[in-house]
């Protein structure tokens, strides 16, 4: 019993030191979407990954971050006012992604399932790396992703990821969203032990209703106003969110 | 029951064996060098012969893989990837499927750790609507320095070596905006020849482009436009200084001198240029050299006065900047202030004066039917130009609805051309042409939308230009001065006023207009001869001509599935009054109903071709200057008069375009064919003496034709890593002319042009870039049946050397020959430039040589049905410039 619970704190041990020692490297893409161009920044290793919209600045501290004692196979992201937050698991267990309405934050929890990609016989230079095309369907539309397998990771923008090296490109169908990688740096570092704990947590279902309510209220102001002048207002409904639906 | 649970299990169990037994699966151990398990790593299952393509793949967790396969392989490849380690591979051949496969990896660790790599800039070009957006840095190579130089590698664009217009997908764009603003209207090479281009981060190419946001629903969609978005940083305050000194072969100093600013804020926009040169190089949007017009006067020819005595345009075989002995000031401000919200100003203010010199020998030998003899002339010309001009434009939204324009241009231009002539090596002949050009515009234009989707604009536009000249020529003859004075003064003066009504229908659109234009143009001449004792009138002209017409046109443009159809037509009336003031000429006056329709179809085949049609019938009065029936001398030998004659001219043309551009492949094609056929014409009747021509014009319904076909084809290809590009044009024209005396003789000629260009694009340290041009022109005419062929050859190699990120060489060798039939007559032009930018870029040496082997002169020979001709032309001589520049 003694010689297990050694055995079993120096697997915890070597882990830690193993996810301490990990290399650590950094992606740096531009994001499209409909509303806004802006730079987004992926940082991982083997096991964790955090990946940010904005100018992310290291030691930018929005939120109270509490040390996690759950750090093995965990990504963090913090975000600041607008922007959308993505946190992932590796450990296929959850995806935790910290998104805002209006002022208010919340941590998205979900549950984590692989996504089933199909590999696509065409290939690319991205930069000097050869990238072959890939496609997946989740969130309610397909997804297309140029992955090479020089890098061999499986970490991605936003929740993709998953395939058998780093993407370098990503689109939804309509290319409304757009990731593209600009740069990668080898070996930097980057803290991954800290997280936002005190947001609300709630699901990404509850998030959607909260965000569909919201929306609703504005409309309604909106015909008050108008209204009060003798007008009246139409709304056209875009949906450009990045999740068309909430199933993975 | 207990029994049937049984069987049904052991059924289940042997349909799952079975198929495990079908099923194809692999699984392993991995583990690194260093005798540690492999924390992750990817597994890729291919084809052996197409290792380029991943068919499955599994992620390896703690050292352990397994994977049940779900494609057949003929050989297997299996490849195991992960950071740090070296890739390793196993291949499995005639894998069978109802083997189970155990294979452990090795991974050795890597040593090389790489630190950063940049992937930015891959990606060329993005279509985003109706907006294609080139990145800037994917087209470079070093060697460009302004804009011009860039928009001259985008697929699909087109720039014209000597005007620098341009044309994007076959269509003239209108303008080059800077950051969405159009600062410098139609004259945008004052942009694309200024602007450095290491301060552009895109340019956009617009499709459907409209100035007036009021008109966007409403309009065509066929105008283009190019849009500069600037690199970030480079917006606010920024600009350039060139300092380039050096000398020519003759130790007169060389100077090439440029600043630049470019100012950016929210509310103030300008870009301001000042330059001096006396190396060839043209700043400024108006060509002294060559007088070819560039966008903005081919728009605006209608309100110029016509000029009948033409200052001396060089021959530009050789292209103008190997010579053009010039020495050139040009100074230019464009400038847009946002008052308020609702109201903008802009202003652009230009001042040039230049100092062409040439020196030329042209000898001519005629051989006519009644006799034969050789003229020469060794002329030395002097072009002087200076212009002073000043253009605002004024924008007020009257409303959210409404918007009105005043536009607003003033022009003082005067050219001196003093020429010295030896004629037929005996005869001292001294020139001497000032030309003043005064041009006026005002321009009210007010727009209203009534609705989304209908629009009705007003327009009063008057013009006024006044174009006096004064030519002398003096010959030194037996102890006396013989002098020409030629007075000719064309005035025009136009007042258009019309309202249109612009709407759409779903997705057609309509243009409805009502208007009237009146023409002035009054005409006087005077040519006076005089020697020491007295002065003789020898030839008077005094006419005044007016036009007026009251017009409604329409247009409707069909918008359905791929094709657009669009139907057009003119309908007006035309007054024309021709006054005789010298009594001897009768007047003339007609009148005439004019109807032109038109029909254009436009096909789009796909996302990347398109074909478009257009048959029309035009109708236009002749030109002023065919009025003037009594001479008029417009060189020191040449006498120019009319039999003026007010009909019309019809013609009804043809064409047919295909256009392809395929950018992801990088393959363009355009593919045109035009044809025009006129009825009735001017045409000139030659009378050739040894000392003076006689050229008289006179009008005949007869037709002339012509057809012109063109053909590009450009395509980069992977293997050889280069760019193949062939431009080709053929015309062929019907005319006719009289001479000396004999009856009309019909003539055809034809044309053909071809361009061959590749250029390399390897990732080594060189590249090469190499041009021929062949040119043939054939003349025949039908009665005497002889045959003068004219063919050149130009031939242009480019090294391109670029070792490092702040060293950039290159050596350019052009060789000319102007006729295949005299190959001694060759020509060969090389340069040299050295380019040095230091880690911090705000700096940059340069050192240039041009025309190292020193070719002082340059020949060409032409021959018609009637002549021959030899004409010899001085060239920039050999210089060297050591340039310095500095950008903030």
């Amino acid at each position: 019993m003694k010689i297990k619970s050694y055995l079993l704190l120096c697997i915890i041990f070597l882990s830690t030191i193993f996810l301490i020692n990990a290399q650590t490297n950094k992606v740096t893409y531009q994001y499209t979407s409909p509303i806004k161009i802006d730079i987004a920044v992926l940082y991982y290793n083997d096991t964790v990954s955090f990946f940010n919209y904005g100018a992310f600045s290291e030691g930018k501290d929005e939120t109270n971050k509490q040390t996690s004692t759950n750090t093995a196979d965990m990504s963090i992201v913090i975000d600041d006012s607008d922007s959308i937050g993505t946190y992932q698991y590796i450990s296929n267990e959850k995806i935790y992604e910290r998104r805002n309405i209006k002022k208010k934050y919340y941590t998205i929890i979900e549950k984590f399932t692989p996504l089933d990609w199909q590999l696509i016989d065409s290939t690319q230079k991205i930069g000097n790396y050869t990238c072959q095309l890939a496609s997946t369907f989740c969130y309610g539309q397909t997804f297309y992703a140029w992955y090479t397998s020089e890098i061999p990771s499986d970490k991605a923008p936003w929740k993709l990821g998953g395939l058998p090296g780093l993407i370098l490109h990503a689109y939804d169908k309509e290319r409304k969203h757009e990731w593209k990688a600009t740069n990668i740096e080898f070996d930097v570092e980057f803290d991954f032990s800290v997280y936002p704990s005190d947001d609300e947590k709630i699901t990404l279902k509850k998030y959607s209703d909260l965000r569909e309510e919201e929306n609703q209220k504005i409309m309604r102001l909106a015909e008050t106003i108008a209204a009060q002048h003798g007008g009246s207002v139409s709304f056209e409904q875009t949906n450009n969110y990045l999740e068309k639906e909430i199933e993975r | 029951m207990k029994r049937m649970f049984l069987v049904l299990g052991f059924v289940l169990g042997f349909v799952c064996l079975c198929f495990s037994l079908k099923a194809q699966t692999i699984k392993g151990f991995i583990t690194t060098s260093e005798g540690d398990t492999l924390f992750t790593g990817n597994l890729l299952f291919k084809e052996a012969n197409n290792p380029n393509s991943i068919r499955e793949f599994v992620i390896a967790k703690n050292g352990n893989y397994q994977y049940t396969f779900k494609k057949e392989y003929d050989t297997l490849l299996i490849e195991v990837k992960s950071m740090g380690y070296l890739s390793q591979s196993k291949v499995i051949f005639n894998p069978q499927k109802d083997k189970n496969y155990k294979i452990d990896f090795v991974m050795p660790v890597d040593t090389v750790q790489l630190k950063q790599v940049t992937i930015k800039g891959n990606k060329r070009f993005e279509q985003k609507g109706d907006t294609l957006i080139y990145e800037a840095d994917a087209f470079l190579n070093g060697s460009e320095r302004k804009v011009e130089d860039l928009l001259k590698k985008l697929p699909g664009v087109e720039v014209d070596e000597n005007t620098g217009a341009i044309k994007y997908k076959g269509k003239p764009v209108e303008t080059v905006t800077l950051e969405g603003d159009n600062l410098f209207g139609q004259n945008y090479t004052l942009g694309t020849r200024n602007i450095n281009v290491d301060m552009v981060e895109q340019v956009e190419a617009i499709e459907n482009y409209n100035e007036n946001p009021l008109l966007k629903d409403v309009d065509n969609g066929e105008k283009v436009a190019l849009n500069l978005k600037l690199k970030k940083g480079k917006i606010d305050f920024s600009g350039n200084t060139d300092i380039a000194l050096g000398s020519f072969d003759t130790d007169k100093i060389a100077a090439n001198l440029n600043t630049n600013i470019l100012s950016i804020t929210k509310n103030y926009k300008s870009f301001s240029t000042l330059s001096y040169n006396n190396t060839g190089t043209n700043y400024s949007p108006f060509d002294y050299f060559a007088f070819s017009l560039n966008a903005e006067q081919l728009n605006e020819k209608d309100w110029y006065a016509q000029k009948i005595i033409s200052e001396s345009y060089f021959n530009n075989f050789l292209e103008s900047r190997l010579i053009n002995v010039n020495n050139q000031f040009f100074g230019n401000y464009n400038g847009i202030f946002r008052i308020k919200k609702r109201m903008s100003i802009k202003l652009n203010l230009y001042a040039i004066s230049d100092n062409i010199k040439n020196n030329q020998f042209i000898e001519n030998e005629y051989n006519l039917s009644t006799n034969s003899f050789v003229t020469s002339d060794a002329i030395s010309i002097q072009k002087k130009p200076t212009q002073y001009r000043a253009d605002i434009e004024m924008k007020y939204n009257t409303s959210k609805n409404s918007l009105l324009e005043y536009k607003g241009k003033i022009r003082q231009e005067k050219i001196k051309t003093p020429t010295f002539i030896l004629q037929n090596q005996n005869t001292p002949i001294s020139l001497n042409l000032i030309t003043k050009d005064f041009l006026s515009k005002h321009e009210l234009l007010f727009t209203q939308k009534l609705k989304k989707q209908k629009v009705v604009q007003f327009l009063v536009l008057s013009t006024h230009n006044s174009l006096p000249q004064t030519f002398t020529t003096s010959t030194y003859w037996a102890d006396q001065t013989l002098k020409n004075n030629q007075e000719s003064k064309f005035s025009r003066n136009q007042t258009t006023a019309k309202v249109t009504l612009l709407g759409a229908k779903n997705n057609d659109r309509y243009v409805f207009e009502l208007g009237i234009k009146n023409e002035n143009t009054p005409y006087f001449s005077l040519l006076s001869a005089s020697n020491n004792q007295s002065q003789i009138s020898i030839s008077e002209n005094n006419l005044d001509y007016n036009r007026f017409k009251i017009y409604q046109l329409g247009a409707y443009h069909f918008n359905f599935n791929r094709f657009k159809i669009s139907p057009t037509y003119s309908l007006s009336y035309l007054w024309q009054n021709l006054e005789y003031f010298d009594t001897e000429n009768s007047n003339l006056r007609a009148q005439d109903l004019i109807f032109e329709p038109a029909l254009s179809i436009k096909y789009k085949l796909n996302d990347i071709s398109s074909l478009r049609g257009k048959v029309g019938y035009n109708v236009e009065p002749n030109t002023e200057n065919h009025f003037f029936e009594n001479d008029v001398l417009t060189t020191a030998r040449l006498f120019k008069s009319n039999i003026p004659n007010l009909n019309l001219r019809n013609t009804i043309s043809y064409s047919l375009f295909y256009f392809n551009n395929n950018l992801d492949k990088q393959f363009d094609m355009q593919l045109g064919f035009f044809y025009n056929r006129n009825e009735g014409n001017f045409f000139n009747r030659l009378e050739i003496l040894p000392t003076s021509i006689k050229n008289q014009s006179f009008f005949l319904n007869l037709p002339t034709s012509s057809l012109n076909t063109n053909f590009k084809i450009g395509k980069y290809i992977d293997f050889i890593q280069s760019t193949i590009r062939l431009d080709a044009s053929y015309s062929y024209l019907i005319y006719i002319n009289s001479v000396d005396s004999l009856e009309l003789r019909t003539n055809k000629s034809n044309n053909f042009d071809g361009n061959l260009f590749l250029k390399t694009h390897f990732d080594i340290a060189i590249n090469f870039e190499n041009t021929f041009d062949f040119g043939q022109n054939r003349s025949q005419n039908e009665e005497t049946n002889t045959i003068f062929i004219n063919r050149n050859l130009k031939h242009k190699f480019k090294i391109l050397i670029k070792p490092n990120q702040k060293w950039f060489l290159d050596f350019t060798s052009e060789y000319f020959l102007p006729n295949l039939n005299q190959l001694e007559n060759n020509y060969w032009f090389l340069s040299s430039t050295i380019r040095f930018r230091p880690k911090n870029k705000k700096w940059q040496y340069n050192l240039t040589a041009n025309n190292l082997l020193n070719i002082q002169n340059f020949e060409q020979i032409q021959i018609n049905d009637f002549s021959s001709s030899v004409y010899q032309s001085s060239i920039l001589s050999r210089h060297f410039l050591m340039q310095v520049s500095y950008s903030f």
